[in-house]
């Protein structure tokens, strides 16, 4: 277990290391740049080229593109990625403040999809073509259906026109304020996670019902098992493999859509944070939250093999 | 027995139906959001009477309690009255919002919506304006003052006793538990003064000299009289610091006498300060703190302040007629003021570059503009067309003279003749260039992608013979900075008016070196008239001078004209003692006398979790 371990986290950083790599030469392959950005294009705006150059050469970004590479690598190994070059605030310190605000809503969502989906697809499934069933699979295929983006407005349009309420704009760390944080991000993790719970729902449904027709299913029935016993010891555990291996991907596409969640719901994270960032070519900052979001998109699946082990006594690592 | 499939076709067109339905419910939400917008633009001006009827009872001298007996008394002794005046518990969060973050901290070097919004609070000026009164200042840091030598030297006497912020929050700021003294002055003004640290230098043109007499005396000498020092030193951006703090230290540093101290800027979320304990006028301010957010989308800004979440939208902004019959219609008891007539609006380049630098282009430009359907299709017929000193007053040439000279004679109304206007346009453009609606001339212009005026004065325009392109800025910060270095070829540029004042109006971005000067207009002759402006005393004389330099910035066009923007803003009722007055603009952001009805809070359910009593 241990060198699996050892193993899967070198590819895991190896990974991230390419994503970051990837990351770091793109920004610089797309059109436009810092400087650019900030005094305008000079065929169109009128910015000299020497204004221009005189810029870059201040962000250090004239030097040679492998030493901008080494250097920014070095700075990330030791946590330092440098300072916005909006802001001037250093990027780690401003990332910080923001991560939690994320992390609630990701951790929120993660939990509203284990809570809802699984076990709407095991009743799913086991009450296969009843009405509970139909309903299931419609609203999965709606969840699948909506963007985010479009249930956030959706929730805000209804609650504001209807309600006059809408969640505290106010971050609240569940630390400090639980009650707070929770009526603060439900709702975007909702809008998130609906989509999730669609997903998984019909994954688990249909992971059932293959598991439900197996061989040792049935013959746990001819010896007499319980049905409860049945369902949840030996259908459930192996039927769970495939939705936590897709759990663990849709966490991460989860944080794709938080970005327009945020946005929506004027939530001040990691999504809205990277989106300004990229609006005004801000290297620093898009370099080091997607480095941030490649290292968790790995670890989460790390995780989720190392559950693995847990579930299903047959899986063994070496 | 019904099939699996057909059941599976019940269910689904059940849930088609429940779609069907939230998608309907949906859209009727929207379609009364479009019925109130359809209201105001049946009846703009029925709609804007009952929006302003209200606010005019909230500002009026019985409520207006922070300066009730303004007509007689001294700020401090008007602070007292208001002190005395509100009953109740005191204390609470006030929010309120601006929609970027702002490009810097020093309020002299950008004064954009979003430094001065943040900065103000933390503030004191020499003089503050008067909220209610046009014109009038009222001492603020300033204890006496007297003017000698025939308005050659003001001799100014501080007040005794204030300090900088002290305390841990800005315990590693320069200057900070120091004395305000004659040496904070005299470093503030000269950076107020000084082009490369300040766009507000041609303010204090006339100040040759600060001397310091004494700790608390500080003597201004003129190199000429200037008849409008005093308001000019009465604006947000010209609030004093510690002569121990470096001039870039200001970029990311707050340092000030004000009722708030400076805590923070969070980027992308808020800026916040705190109740300044040891602020000179006793018992201010009211509040425990002050949060400015950062809400860039203005519909989602709406909906939070409908929540209950922003007790005000941003100070003088973000409401137009089409929110605030969303708001009325929705939230009745909230107060919507349309009546603010500061910003106004301008296209203009840099007049050192191709194609803008020519005459005729702008008049061209000028002719083919149709400022009276822009303001239809953008504001309801609520903006005002006129000429660069404000139209409602007795600066402004008449609106006959400004338009005609705006369309060289061809109109005398602003949206007339608008056939004979382009035909002119086609004409000059031909002239210049050979340009024409089949080789039009094509142009930069610099403007956010999502703005919907580039596409309506790209389609207006075009029958003249202009072919803009979009020059993409999608942060208004850099757009700003961009105006400022000149980096542009043709773009929006607006400003705000607090202080009806004309040397104050045309100082920045008119005057040779002016620090909001974007165009980088000089005229000799405009400058020579404005140095009369300044230092004329006779009323008379001072309308006269202003009248000339009108023309000719009419006529010369740096900037093309567009309106005076009739914008407004919301507040809920609990919050008292704020006063959306024009007039005083720059002292009413300072917020030391507003304070927040905690029962009326309750009555309304302003949600709980962002209120809070401190006594």
């Amino acid at each position: 277990m241990r060198a699996y371990l050892f193993r899967r986290s070198l590819i895991g950083l190896l990974t991230v290391l390419g994503v970051a790599t990837a990351t770091f030469l793109l920004l610089r392959i797309m059109p436009g740049d810092p400087a650019v950005a900030a005094l305008g294009d000079p065929g169109k705006s009128g910015a000299s080229m020497e204004q221009v150059e005189a810029l870059r050469e201040q962000w250090g970004l004239n030097r040679p593109l492998h030493v901008q590479y080494f250097s920014w690598l070095w700075g990330a190994a030791r946590f330092d990625f440098g300072e916005s070059l909006r802001s001037r605030k250093p990027v780690l310190e401003e990332y910080a403040r923001k991560l939690p605000v994320t992390a609630s809503i990701v951790i929120l969502a993660t939990a509203l999809t284990l809570v809802v989906a699984v076990p709407a697809g095991i009743v799913s499934a086991l009450k296969q073509d009843t009405a509970l069933d139909y309903v299931v699979r419609v609203i999965s295929l709606a969840g699948l259906s909506l963007p985010s983006f479009w249930v956030a407005v959706l929730i805000i349009v209804g609650l504001v026109r209807y309600f006059q309420w809408l969640p505290p704009i106010d971050f609240a760390p569940i630390w400090e304020d639980p009650v707070r944080s929770f009526k603060q991000f439900i709702l975007p993790a909702f809008a998130v996670a609906f989509a999730t719970i669609g997903m998984v729902a019909r994954l688990t449904r249909s992971a059932m019902l293959e598991v439900m027709r197996e061989d040792y299913v049935r013959t746990a029935r001819a010896k007499g098992l319980q049905e409860r016993l049945i369902t949840y010891r030996h259908a459930l555990r192996n039927a769970i493999l495939p939705v936590m291996t897709a759990m663990g991907m849709y966490i991460g596409f989860g944080i794709g859509g938080l970005i327009v969640v945020e946005v929506a719901f004027n939530v001040n994270g990691v999504g809205r944070y990277l989106i300004a960032a990229v609006q005004r070519r801000d290297y620093p900052v898009v370099e080091a939250v997607t480095l941030a979001a490649a290292f968790f998109i790995v670890a989460t699946n790390i995780l989720v093999d190392v559950l693995y082990a847990f579930l299903d006594p047959r899986i063994r690592y070496t | 027995m019904i099939s699996r499939r057909r059941k599976y076709g019940i269910w689904s067109a059940l849930f088609m139906a429940l779609a069907l339905g939230l998608a309907l419910a949906f859209v009727a939400a929207c379609a009364g959001a479009e019925e109130d917008a359809d209201d105001v633009e049946a009846e703009p001006e029925a709609e804007q009477t009952e929006a302003t009827a209200e606010p005019t009872a909230s500002t009026s001298e019985s409520e207006f309690e922070g300066f009730e007996e303004v007509e007689v008394a001294e700020p401090d002794a008007v602070a007292a009255e208001a002190r005395l005046a509100p009953d109740g518990q005191y204390g609470g969060i006030l929010r309120t919002m601006t929609g970027d973050d702002p490009a810097t901290l020093d309020y002299m070097k950008i004064r954009g919506i979003g430094t001065v919004q943040r900065t103000n609070p933390a503030g004191n000026m020499l003089w503050r304006l008067h909220p209610l009164e046009e014109g009038r200042v009222l001492n603020d840091l300033v204890e006496t003052w007297e003017i000698a030598d025939g308005g050659m030297e003001y001799t100014l006497r501080l007040k005794e006793g204030v300090q900088f912020h002290s305390g841990s929050l800005v315990a590693d700021r320069p200057g900070a538990g120091t004395s305000l003294d004659c040496a904070d002055v005299k470093h503030t003004l000269e950076k107020f003064g000084n082009p490369e640290w300040s766009q507000s230098s041609n303010y204090v043109y006339a100040i040759a000299s600060i001397e310091c007499p004494s700790d608390l005396e500080v003597k201004l000498v003129l190199s000429a009289p200037d008849s409008g020092l005093v308001q000019k030193l009465s604006v947000g951006w010209s609030a004093i610091i510690p002569s121990e703090m470096p001039y870039e230290d200001m970029e990311t540093t707050v340092m000030g006498t004000g009722p708030f101290i400076f805590k923070e800027h969070i980027t992308g979320e808020k800026a916040v300060l705190v109740r300044n304990e040891a602020y000179f006028r006793d018992g201010l301010p009211y509040l425990d703190e002050y949060h400015n957010f950062v809400i860039p989308d203005w519909d989602a800004m709406i909906g939070i302040f409908r929540s209950g979440q922003l007790d005000m939208t941003s100070p003088h902004q973000g409401v137009g007629p089409q929110q605030a019959s969303v708001i009325k219609e929705s939230n009745p008891e909230v107060i919507v003021d349309l009546r603010a007539k500061l910003w106004w609006n301008t296209f203009g380049g840099p007049l050192d570059k191709e194609p803008w630098s020519d005459l005729r282009v702008r008049q061209a430009f000028s002719l083919c503009l149709d400022r009276v359907g822009a303001g239809e299709v953008y504001t309801y017929s609520t903006n005002v067309p006129g000429g660069y000193q404000p139209h409602w007053t007795q600066w402004s040439l008449p609106s006959e003279e400004v338009a005609s000279l705006m369309t060289l004679g061809i109109s005398d109304q602003f949206g007339a003749n608008m056939d004979a206007r382009r035909a002119k346009a086609r004409e000059l453009l031909s002239d210049y260039g050979g340009y024409s609606p089949d080789n039009p001339l094509k142009m930069d212009f610099m403007g956010d992608p999502v703005w919907s005026g580039f596409a309506y004065y790209q389609d207006t325009m075009s029958d003249c013979g202009f072919d803009f392109q979009l020059d993409e800025v999608a942060d208004f910060s850099v757009a700003e900075q961009r105006r400022i270095e000149g980096n542009f070829f043709l773009g929006e540029m607006y400003g705000v008016t607090g202080v009806v004042e004309p040397t104050l109006i045309y100082a920045d971005p008119f005057i040779t070196g002016g620090g909001t000067n974007m165009t980088g207009y000089s005229n000799p002759e405009l400058d020579e008239l404005y140095a009369q402006l300044v230092s004329e005393a006779d009323a008379a004389t001072r309308v006269d001078i202003t009248h000339q330099m009108e023309r000719i910035l009419l006529t010369d066009m740096p900037s093309v004209m567009i309106y005076w923007y009739d914008e407004g803003m919301a507040w809920w009722p609990w919050l008292k003692n704020w006063c959306h007055c024009d007039a005083g603009y720059y002292s009413i952001l300072n917020m030391e006398e507003v304070w927040i009805d905690m029962d009326e809070a309750t009555r309304l359910s302003r949600p709980s979790d962002v209120a809070s009593i401190s006594q």
